[in-house]
């Protein structure tokens, strides 16, 4: 793997704030050259806010952000150096797929007879060998966006920044150009700051993941870690964790906790991962963590086996297994999925590990 | 089944010829009362001149007399800069204003208000503003900057400003239209890729408005070409602003001789076409496809 153009990127405290409407807050983030780190997060909760800043098209409201030391904030975006992409591709209409990618060598008065093959290679590098004489309109969406990838590391960027490249591709093309991206990161070895909603697509291409929620960083570590312990509720729900129920603690200590969930009257057994001891709790619980119990072992929502006794709603055929729906004593719904043939109002007993139920505090 | 066993409705509706075309009729009849008849009645009329002269008489005439000939620089004088200048001042303002701007619609309405006025408001303004004891006059004698009034009216310049006046609001709503469709995303990525504002403009912003900028010039030029009411009312029409329209009103009213005024009509058509035809082969060799870079 190459070397990387930059040894560290440093976000110190980064605000950016609209009249009264808070954007992002105090956002801090260290990079290290190589790596690539996701921001993931719902729509207005900063992400984007935090690239367009990085790329010079946003004026901060106030902190510092420096590589290697040297402080880049101040410098337009066409002074700094970074490579971007855009989730509509933004390639130049009028001009050919080969003046798109030279745009920027032309920009930088790289010398005419360095420019053709520098483009030629970009090109290859994302396997569009011989397009320099189509028209962005004449390239179908995978395309255009890997020419957009080749206009932007044709320049050998210290740093690229992708605004949800793959967000307006059909999910064949997006899990392609996926793997296609991470290619490209390992064989040039480029710094990248990706934004995301998509948690499969930060999951499987970042080192990092920065997790935001209305502009605040709710967690930040690598994919396995924020995936197996979520900060909080909402990175949980976030992360796949589709169940989040309210309940209120009983009993706990030594990381376990006992709940008893808000209206049911059914306890259960889980993780303690809320950072006080308040009394009003959210159990957060992936689908796939629920097995149903086979019927006759089924104690009646007892906390020795952590069960909850329900009755089936909605049952969704996916290939290899159902999701399904189902509402749990006081009207509450909980999603499963299983492998067993259940029916709609057929009453069930699903059971979940007391490793797999996390319990966060609710106001956090 | 081969090419020809086919039915032959079947093989023209492929080609898009079937009865839906009839709904053309209407409006290829109004086209025809309105557009084709008067042109080819007058240029009919137009050879048949008075006086049993030979057929292209009038257009000889037309000529041979500088008196007449002149109208046409006179006019193409006129509407060219104002044609250049009223679409000039767009392309900065569209530019400026094809993002989110704040009270777009206000600034929007005073720009294009002129529009409404008509011609003679304008030029009963520009006389009372302009004019030798207009406002405009009576503060620069005011200040001590001149001595005597300024001549401002019936002459090029009145011509000139009530043209710009008049037509200045259309260009803007043309170009200002055409630019607001251009991905904002194109200029910012052209920053990201090293390119200082002004080359933002003249490589990507600029050659993707000049589609716009094209058509609003040839109307601003069209339509200046035709001028009539205000080069009789703040020009001068027996002197330096006796536009072609004049020399043809003159030939139909004042002199009755229909076919040289139908003469005088080709001339202006033919040379408004040449000058609209040299601006869209211009056109043709320059871009003209989507204004956004991709998918949206």
């Amino acid at each position: 793997m190459p070397q990387p153009q930059l040894e560290r990127l440093a976000i110190e405290d980064v605000s950016k704030v609209y009249g009264d409407h808070i954007a992002l807050r105090d956002f801090s983030l260290d990079v290290a050259g190589g790596e690539f780190v996701a921001l993931l997060g719902p729509s207005g909760c900063g992400k984007s806010t935090m690239l367009n800043c990085l790329a010079g098209l946003l004026p901060l409201t106030s902190g510092r952000i420096s590589i290697d030391g040297e402080r880049i904030d101040p410098l337009p975006p066409e002074r700094r150096r970074f490579g971007m992409v855009f989730q509509n591709y933004a390639l130049f209409p009028h001009l050919s797929i080969g003046r798109n990618v030279a745009f920027g060598l032309e920009s930088q008065r790289v010398p005419k007879a360095e420019i053709g093959p520098r483009v030629a290679r970009a090109l290859h590098q994302v396997r569009l060998d011989g397009l320099e004489d189509r028209y962005p309109a004449q390239l179908s969406g995978g395309q255009q966006q890997r020419v957009a990838m080749a206009r932007a590391i044709v320049l050998e960027p210290r740093l690229i920044l992708m605004d949800e490249p793959l967000s307006n591709l059909d999910a064949q093309l997006r899990t392609e150009l996926r793997t296609e991206l991470r290619r490209l990161h390992q064989d040039l070895g480029l710094t990248t700051i990706y934004v995301t909603h998509d948690q499969s697509e930060a999951l499987s291409l970042a080192d990092r993941l920065v997790v935001l929620r209305n502009g605040r960083q709710l967690q930040i570590g690598t994919p396995a870690t924020v995936y197996a312990e979520p900060a909080d509720a909402f990175v949980a729900a976030f992360m796949g964790y589709r169940n989040l129920i309210p309940a209120r603690r009983r009993s706990g200590g030594n990381g376990e906790v006992v709940v008893e969930l808000a209206d049911g009257g059914v306890s259960l057994r889980g993780v303690d991962r809320s950072a006080s001891t308040g009394e009003q709790v959210v159990v957060a619980v992936r689908p796939s963590d629920f097995a149903v119990v086979p019927p006759g072992e089924a104690g009646d929502s007892s906390t020795a086996d952590n069960s909850i006794t329900c009755v089936v709603r909605v049952v969704e055929y996916q290939g290899e297994e159902n999701a399904v729906e189902a509402e749990a004593p006081g009207g509450l719904r909980l999603h499963f999925r299983t492998t067993e043939r259940v029916a709609p109002e057929e009453r069930v007993a699903i059971h979940v590990d007391a490793s797999r139920l996390l319990v966060f505090g609710a106001d956090e | 089944m081969s090419e020809h066993a086919r039915p032959l409705r079947e093989r023209l509706a492929e080609r898009g010829i079937d009865r839906v075309l009839w709904l053309v009729l209407p409006a290829a009849a109004l086209l025809g009362m309105l557009f084709v008849y008067p042109f080819v009645y007058g240029l009919g009329l137009s050879v048949q001149p008075n006086e049993g002269a030979p057929v292209i008489g009038n257009y000889v005439r037309f000529f041979s007399d500088d008196f007449e000939r002149s109208t046409i620089w006179k006019t193409l004088v006129l509407a060219i800069p104002a044609a250049v200048v009223n679409v000039g001042i767009s392309i900065p303002i569209a530019y400026k204003m094809r993002g989110p701007v704040r009270n777009k619609r206000l600034i929007t309405t005073l720009l294009v208000m002129p529009a409404t006025l008509g011609t003679v408001l304008v030029a009963e303004g520009l006389i009372r503003y302009f004019g030798p004891i207009g406002w405009f006059n009576q503060f620069l004698m005011a200040i001590g900057l001149i001595d005597g009034p300024l001549r401002l009216t019936h002459n090029y310049v009145g011509v000139m400003a009530s043209l710009i006046i008049t037509g200045f609001p259309l260009s803007l709503l043309l170009v200002l239209g055409h630019a607001s469709g251009i991905d904002p995303d194109l200029e910012r990525a052209a920053a990201t890729l090293g390119a200082g504002p002004s080359e933002r403009f003249r490589r990507v912003v600029l050659p993707l408005m000049l589609p716009g900028i094209t058509i609003a010039f040839i109307l601003a030029f069209v339509a200046a070409f035709s001028v009539f009411p205000s080069a009789v009312m703040v020009g001068n029409p027996a002197g330096e602003t006796r536009v072609i329209s004049i020399a043809a009103y003159q030939a139909a009213f004042e002199r009755f001789d229909y076919p040289m005024a139908s003469a005088i009509a080709m001339i202006m058509a033919a040379v408004q076409f040449a000058i609209v035809a040299f601006v869209f082969l211009l056109r043709g060799r320059l871009y003209r496809g989507s204004t956004s870079g991709g998918k949206g």
